[in-house]
């Protein structure tokens, strides 16, 4: 049932939304550097910005230069804000319902009036027995399945994400619903009306009350019935089988742990088992566990918000202090935060400035372990470093602090972890939404100045000091996040690629011959999984920043603009270089010495480069398809419609062949990379493949023939060939 | 991308002495190369033949050697150099100026994957008449929204990170699906239906939107409002075009949809 639910818009809309709320932030930058604010990164104020990079001269800067800069321990999604705001499903709900209740707002609005759609916003309220996070994702999916609905919900300050999310998990819930009364009243209702069923949620289904015309009008294909939704959901979430929608998500944790010893009770039926103490603490956890994780999806706190921070920093590292701001993107962003001792990449391939791209590799990292909460916005320590380093020991704790408030600092090969940072200047689209959040913010930092500027400052200020942070999401809004940039369609795409193979093995693969001595047993015991030992010839992004650069450039009386932006991407690589530099390099390096060396290798790089792009290209298309895939996977109709798409810094469209009410909208998208977009790295930690032979520990990303189709989800290339199906 | 090999690019079997294949120069069976070297070494005492003769060998019929087979426990001689030998060792790394890396440092993460299996056999005791049930029920209920939680070693050093968005929201689908699996199914009822029209399709279909303002037409679809805007909308995921297509970006005027 899973690949029958789309569950890739979800990420879809993430990587775009993270790329919105980045660009709002990084245009309140650009306006306050404009207005003359001093803006620098609280993590570490005399850190490089990565995305400064390719805006330098690099030419004269030595290849044993060191810098700073910070970067995230984890990943891309984990380390940047999907909102600026802290509007969530529920609250947005609360206020709904709210409405509807005291004055039928929604119904007024939708043509419609009916009491079960009053007891479900009455749920959200509290006052009904329904679940109230259920009740939302309803709410939500309602709101969506009518124009007027969508409306409401645009002014509401909910993302994609959210929407998408209500729809992933609403269809889920209903399915297993479904599924469970077919299963429960026989065979005699598959020949039955779809509507038998969907009233049959619950005992009571015999009563089945007249079906009204819905509320849809005009153009009927791919519509919806809002009043079948509200019929179906206020049965279903009252019948025998809700407790397995609740031990997945659940507004509370006593319906979510009531929810779990139902289900073990219905699973043990006729037996004993359900009484067993171990699994009823196994079932109560994962139920509690799971709401708990899903908690993200439907509410969001306040100190989840990125934000803004009034400090004391250096001026140009070593000069006066003065008083400026900084973001915070998450909350307690130090905790999961790690600087990292950087160089350029060396001459030889470093590339030339007007290619608008620069490149800095990481030789050693140092993570920050704050200790308190304010250590945590402003951990201040690499500013003591700095000072160390300078011989201007202050005070004989300063080293103490330092390793108090850092971990070990550990060069790449100990870390076993590496990473490059390449930095690009492009061009993003802004539409009025980003320009009018960032404004906000830009009010929200001078409101906050004029609150912290009466602090009284020490007279010997030695260190960095937080001033004041400001998460007021009341005084924010949300910023659209369409159109959606390249680089949201990038880090889109590497989020489907980089967990494409988790878990699994390439167990009895006939193409790969084992030289070794060993038994059947000892080969099959330690199969190295295939996402650790043979990587994708993917620089997985980890990170990234933006920076903007020049005014807004707009063509006529568009309402979008063309904004210059100087983006940080934070990759997992050692010493990545361009191909087109490292080939250059070789001409320089290899061909005075051989000159066929010089041509064999050029070549090699060059149609491995070529090759590795058309797979990449080809299998993110492929796994990021997700309407096109869950569409196959239920057996719907698919039209064919064109979609190209560049990483390049333009993005083009070619023209629909299909009118928009039949397309799949995903059913095709190209990445079109090339050589130009490839570069070389390496990787630390991989496991060994091939142990026992010649070639143990020398293999790295394996080159794909392009023989074979990726096909539906990329199984064709993702089996491990036991017949499995996938 | 290309990783670095640090081995030779010469195939082995370009090497003459593999010539016959690689399995011939060394012996057949990995425990017989072992024995050969031991008897070779210049230390190892040396048997008269007549004496090797005369040992009796007994082939095991099992497939490996029983697990109580062990050694001898070392003496405390033996460990007391053992112990001498690490702290030399030590002692010599820390005066290269180098620092044990500590024990969860990132470099030496295993690269198993932990999947939370219950593992063989059964591992909640119930009566005898109910244990495949138990077992059946145990196995399911190993497995939670964090089980499928696994990153490449290569890229976070063994460690994971928090799941969010389609990740998360696959990985809790597929463990409560799991979890609450309907056990006792007759044969005639699958495990999978097939889907019947849900309400997502008005999310998934652009509409066509009509502008009140200036636009040429008047009749827009929501994907050419964006994209004659700029070019790039249509291939974002739909919502972004419903949310914003009632408002029109070409005369940014408020538009409605006309379903």
């Amino acid at each position: 049932m899973r690949r029958r639910i789309n569950c890739k818009s979800l990420g879809q809309a993430a990587s775009a939304q993270v790329v919105a709320a980045s660009l709002s932030i990084a245009e309140c930058k650009y306006l306050l550097r404009s207005d003359k604010v001093f803006v620098v990164n609280p993590l570490a104020s005399n850190a490089v910005n990565s995305c400064a990079l390719a805006l330098a001269d690099t030419s004269t800067i030595e290849d044993d230069v060191l810098f700073g800069i910070t970067s995230t321990v984890r990943l891309v999604y984990n380390s940047t804000p999907v909102k600026i705001t802290s509007v969530s499903v529920l609250s947005v709900a609360i206020e709904l319902a709210k409405s509807e209740v005291d004055s039928y707002a929604i119904s007024n609005v939708m043509g419609t009036h009916n009491h079960k759609f009053l007891d479900i916003c009455r749920s959200i309220l509290g006052q009904a027995s329904l679940d109230a996070v259920w009740c939302s994702w309803i709410l939500v999916v309602y709101l969506c399945s009518h124009p007027r609905g969508r409306d409401i919900l645009r002014s509401s300050g909910l993302t994609d994400i959210d929407v998408q999310s209500a729809i992933a998990f609403e269809r889920y819930g209903g399915e297993e619903i479904r599924r469970r009364t077919r299963q429960r009243l026989g065979p005699e209702t598959k020949k039955g009306k779809r509507e038998a069923v969907m009233y049959a949620s619950n005992n009571a289904a015999a009563e089945k009350p007249k079906r009204k015309r819905s509320a849809r009008t005009g153009v009927s294909f791919g519509t919806s019935d809002t009043y079948v939704l509200i019929e179906f959901w206020h049965k279903a979430l009252q019948s025998e089988d809700v407790s397995v929608l609740h031990t997945l998500a659940a507004h509370s944790k006593r319906t979510a742990r009531d929810a779990a010893l139902s289900t073990l009770a219905r699973q043990a039926v006729g037996s004993d088992v359900a009484d067993n103490p171990l699994l009823q603490q196994v079932s109560l956890k994962n139920a509690v566990k799971s709401a708990q994780a899903l908690v993200s999806f439907v509410g969001r706190r306040q100190e989840d918000i990125p934000g803004i921070v009034m400090l004391r920093a250096r001026e140009n590292y070593d000069g006066s202090y003065k008083t400026a701001c900084g973001f915070e993107r998450i909350d307690k962003e130090g905790a999961s935060t790690a600087v990292h001792a950087c160089v350029f990449a060396c001459k030889a391939v470093r590339p030339c400035r007007n290619i608008g791209i620069s490149i800095a590799w990481s030789q050693a990292v140092r993570k920050f372990m704050p200790r308190d909460e304010n250590t945590a916005i402003l951990p201040a320590v690499f500013e003591r470093m700095y000072e160390m380093r300078r011989g201007v020991l202050l005070s004989s704790t300063i080293p103490g602090f330092v390793d108090a408030e850092m971990d070990v600092a550990m060069p790449t090969d100990a870390a076993g972890t590496a990473r490059s940072f390449i930095s690009i200047v492009s061009y993003m689209c802004m539409n009025s939404t980003h320009e009018r959040a960032a404004s906000e913010m830009v009010n929200e930092t001078k409101d906050l100045h004029s609150r912290v500027s009466s602090t009284r400052l020490p007279h010997n200020e030695r260190f960095p000091m937080l001033m004041g942070v400001s998460k007021n999401s009341s005084a924010r809004s949300e910023p659209i996040c369409t159109p959606a940039s390249a680089l949201s369609v990038g880090i889109g795409a590497n989020e489907a690629l980089r967990r494409w193979m988790s878990e699994k093995t390439r167990k009895n693969n006939p193409c790969l011959k084992h030289f070794g001595f060993s038994c059947a047993a000892e080969l099959s015991k330690d199969v190295p999984g295939i996402m650790s030992s043979e990587p994708l010839p993917l620089l997985t992004i980890t990170d990234f920043e933006i920076e903007r650069v020049d005014p807004i450039r707009r063509t006529g009386n568009s309402a979008l603009g063309d904004a210059k932006v100087a983006m940080g991407i934070h990759v997992c690589g050692d010493c990545a270089a361009r191909i087109p530099e490292v080939i250059a390099a070789m001409r320089t390096h290899v061909y005075p010495t051989s000159k066929i060396d010089y041509v064999t290798q050029s070549r090699a790089a060059l149609f491995v480069a070529a090759s590795q792009a058309s797979f990449i290209g080809h299998v993110g298309a492929a796994l990021t398809a997700g309407y096109a895939n869950a569409a196959i996977a239920s057996s719907k109709k698919i039209s064919v419609c064109t979609f190209v798409r560049t990483l390049s810094v333009e993005v083009c469209e070619l023209a629909l062949t299909r009118p928009a009410s039949q397309q799949v909208p995903d059913v095709n998208k190209l990445l079109l990379l090339s050589p130009m977009d490839c570069y070389v790295a390496g990787l630390n930690n991989i496991q060994r493949s091939f142990d026992g032979s010649f070639y143990s520990g020398t293999y790295g990303c394996r080159v794909d023939t392009g023989f074979t189709m990726p096909g539906l989800y990329a199984h064709n290339l993702r089996s491990d060939k036991r017949q499995h199906g996938e | 991308m290309l990783t670095r090999s640090c081995a030779s690019a010469d195939s082995p079997s370009l090497d003459p002495r593999h010539a016959n294949g690689l399995r011939s120069d060394p012996p057949p069976s990995p425990s017989l190369a072992y024995s050969t070297s031991l008897s070779t070494q210049d230390s190892a005492p040396v048997q008269s033949k007549e004496s090797r003769k005369e040992t009796k060998i007994v082939k095991s019929c099992f497939p490996r050697a029983s697990r109580m087979a062990r050694p001898k426990n070392p003496s405390n001689a033996a460990n007391e150099i053992a112990y001498q030998l690490v702290v030399d060792r030590f002692k010599e790394i820390r005066s290269k100026g180098l620092e044990r890396a500590p024990r969860d440092s990132q470099a030496f993460r295993s690269h198993k994957v932990n999947l939370g299996s219950g593992g063989k056999g059964p591992g909640v005791r119930t009566s005898a008449k109910d244990q495949n049930k138990m077992n059946h029920i145990a196995s399911i209920k190993a497995k939670d929204v964090d089980t499928h939680n696994t990153e490449p070693a290569f890229l976070l050093g063994g460690f994971t990170a928090p799941m969010l968005y389609d990740r998360l929201a696959e990985s809790s689908l597929k463990s409560n699906a799991v979890n609450s699996s309907v056990l006792g199914r007759k044969k005639t009822q699958g495990i999978h239906k097939q889907l019947s029209c849900t309400n997502d399709m008005s999310l998934n279909s652009p509409r066509v939107f009509v502008c009140h303002r200036g636009c040429k037409s008047n009749n827009v679809r929501a994907t050419q409002t964006l994209g004659s805007a700029r070019t790039s909308t249509a291939s974002a995921p739909p919502l972004f075009a419903i949310l914003l297509a009632n408002r029109c970006l070409v005369c940014a005027g408020a538009s409605t949809a006309n379903l």
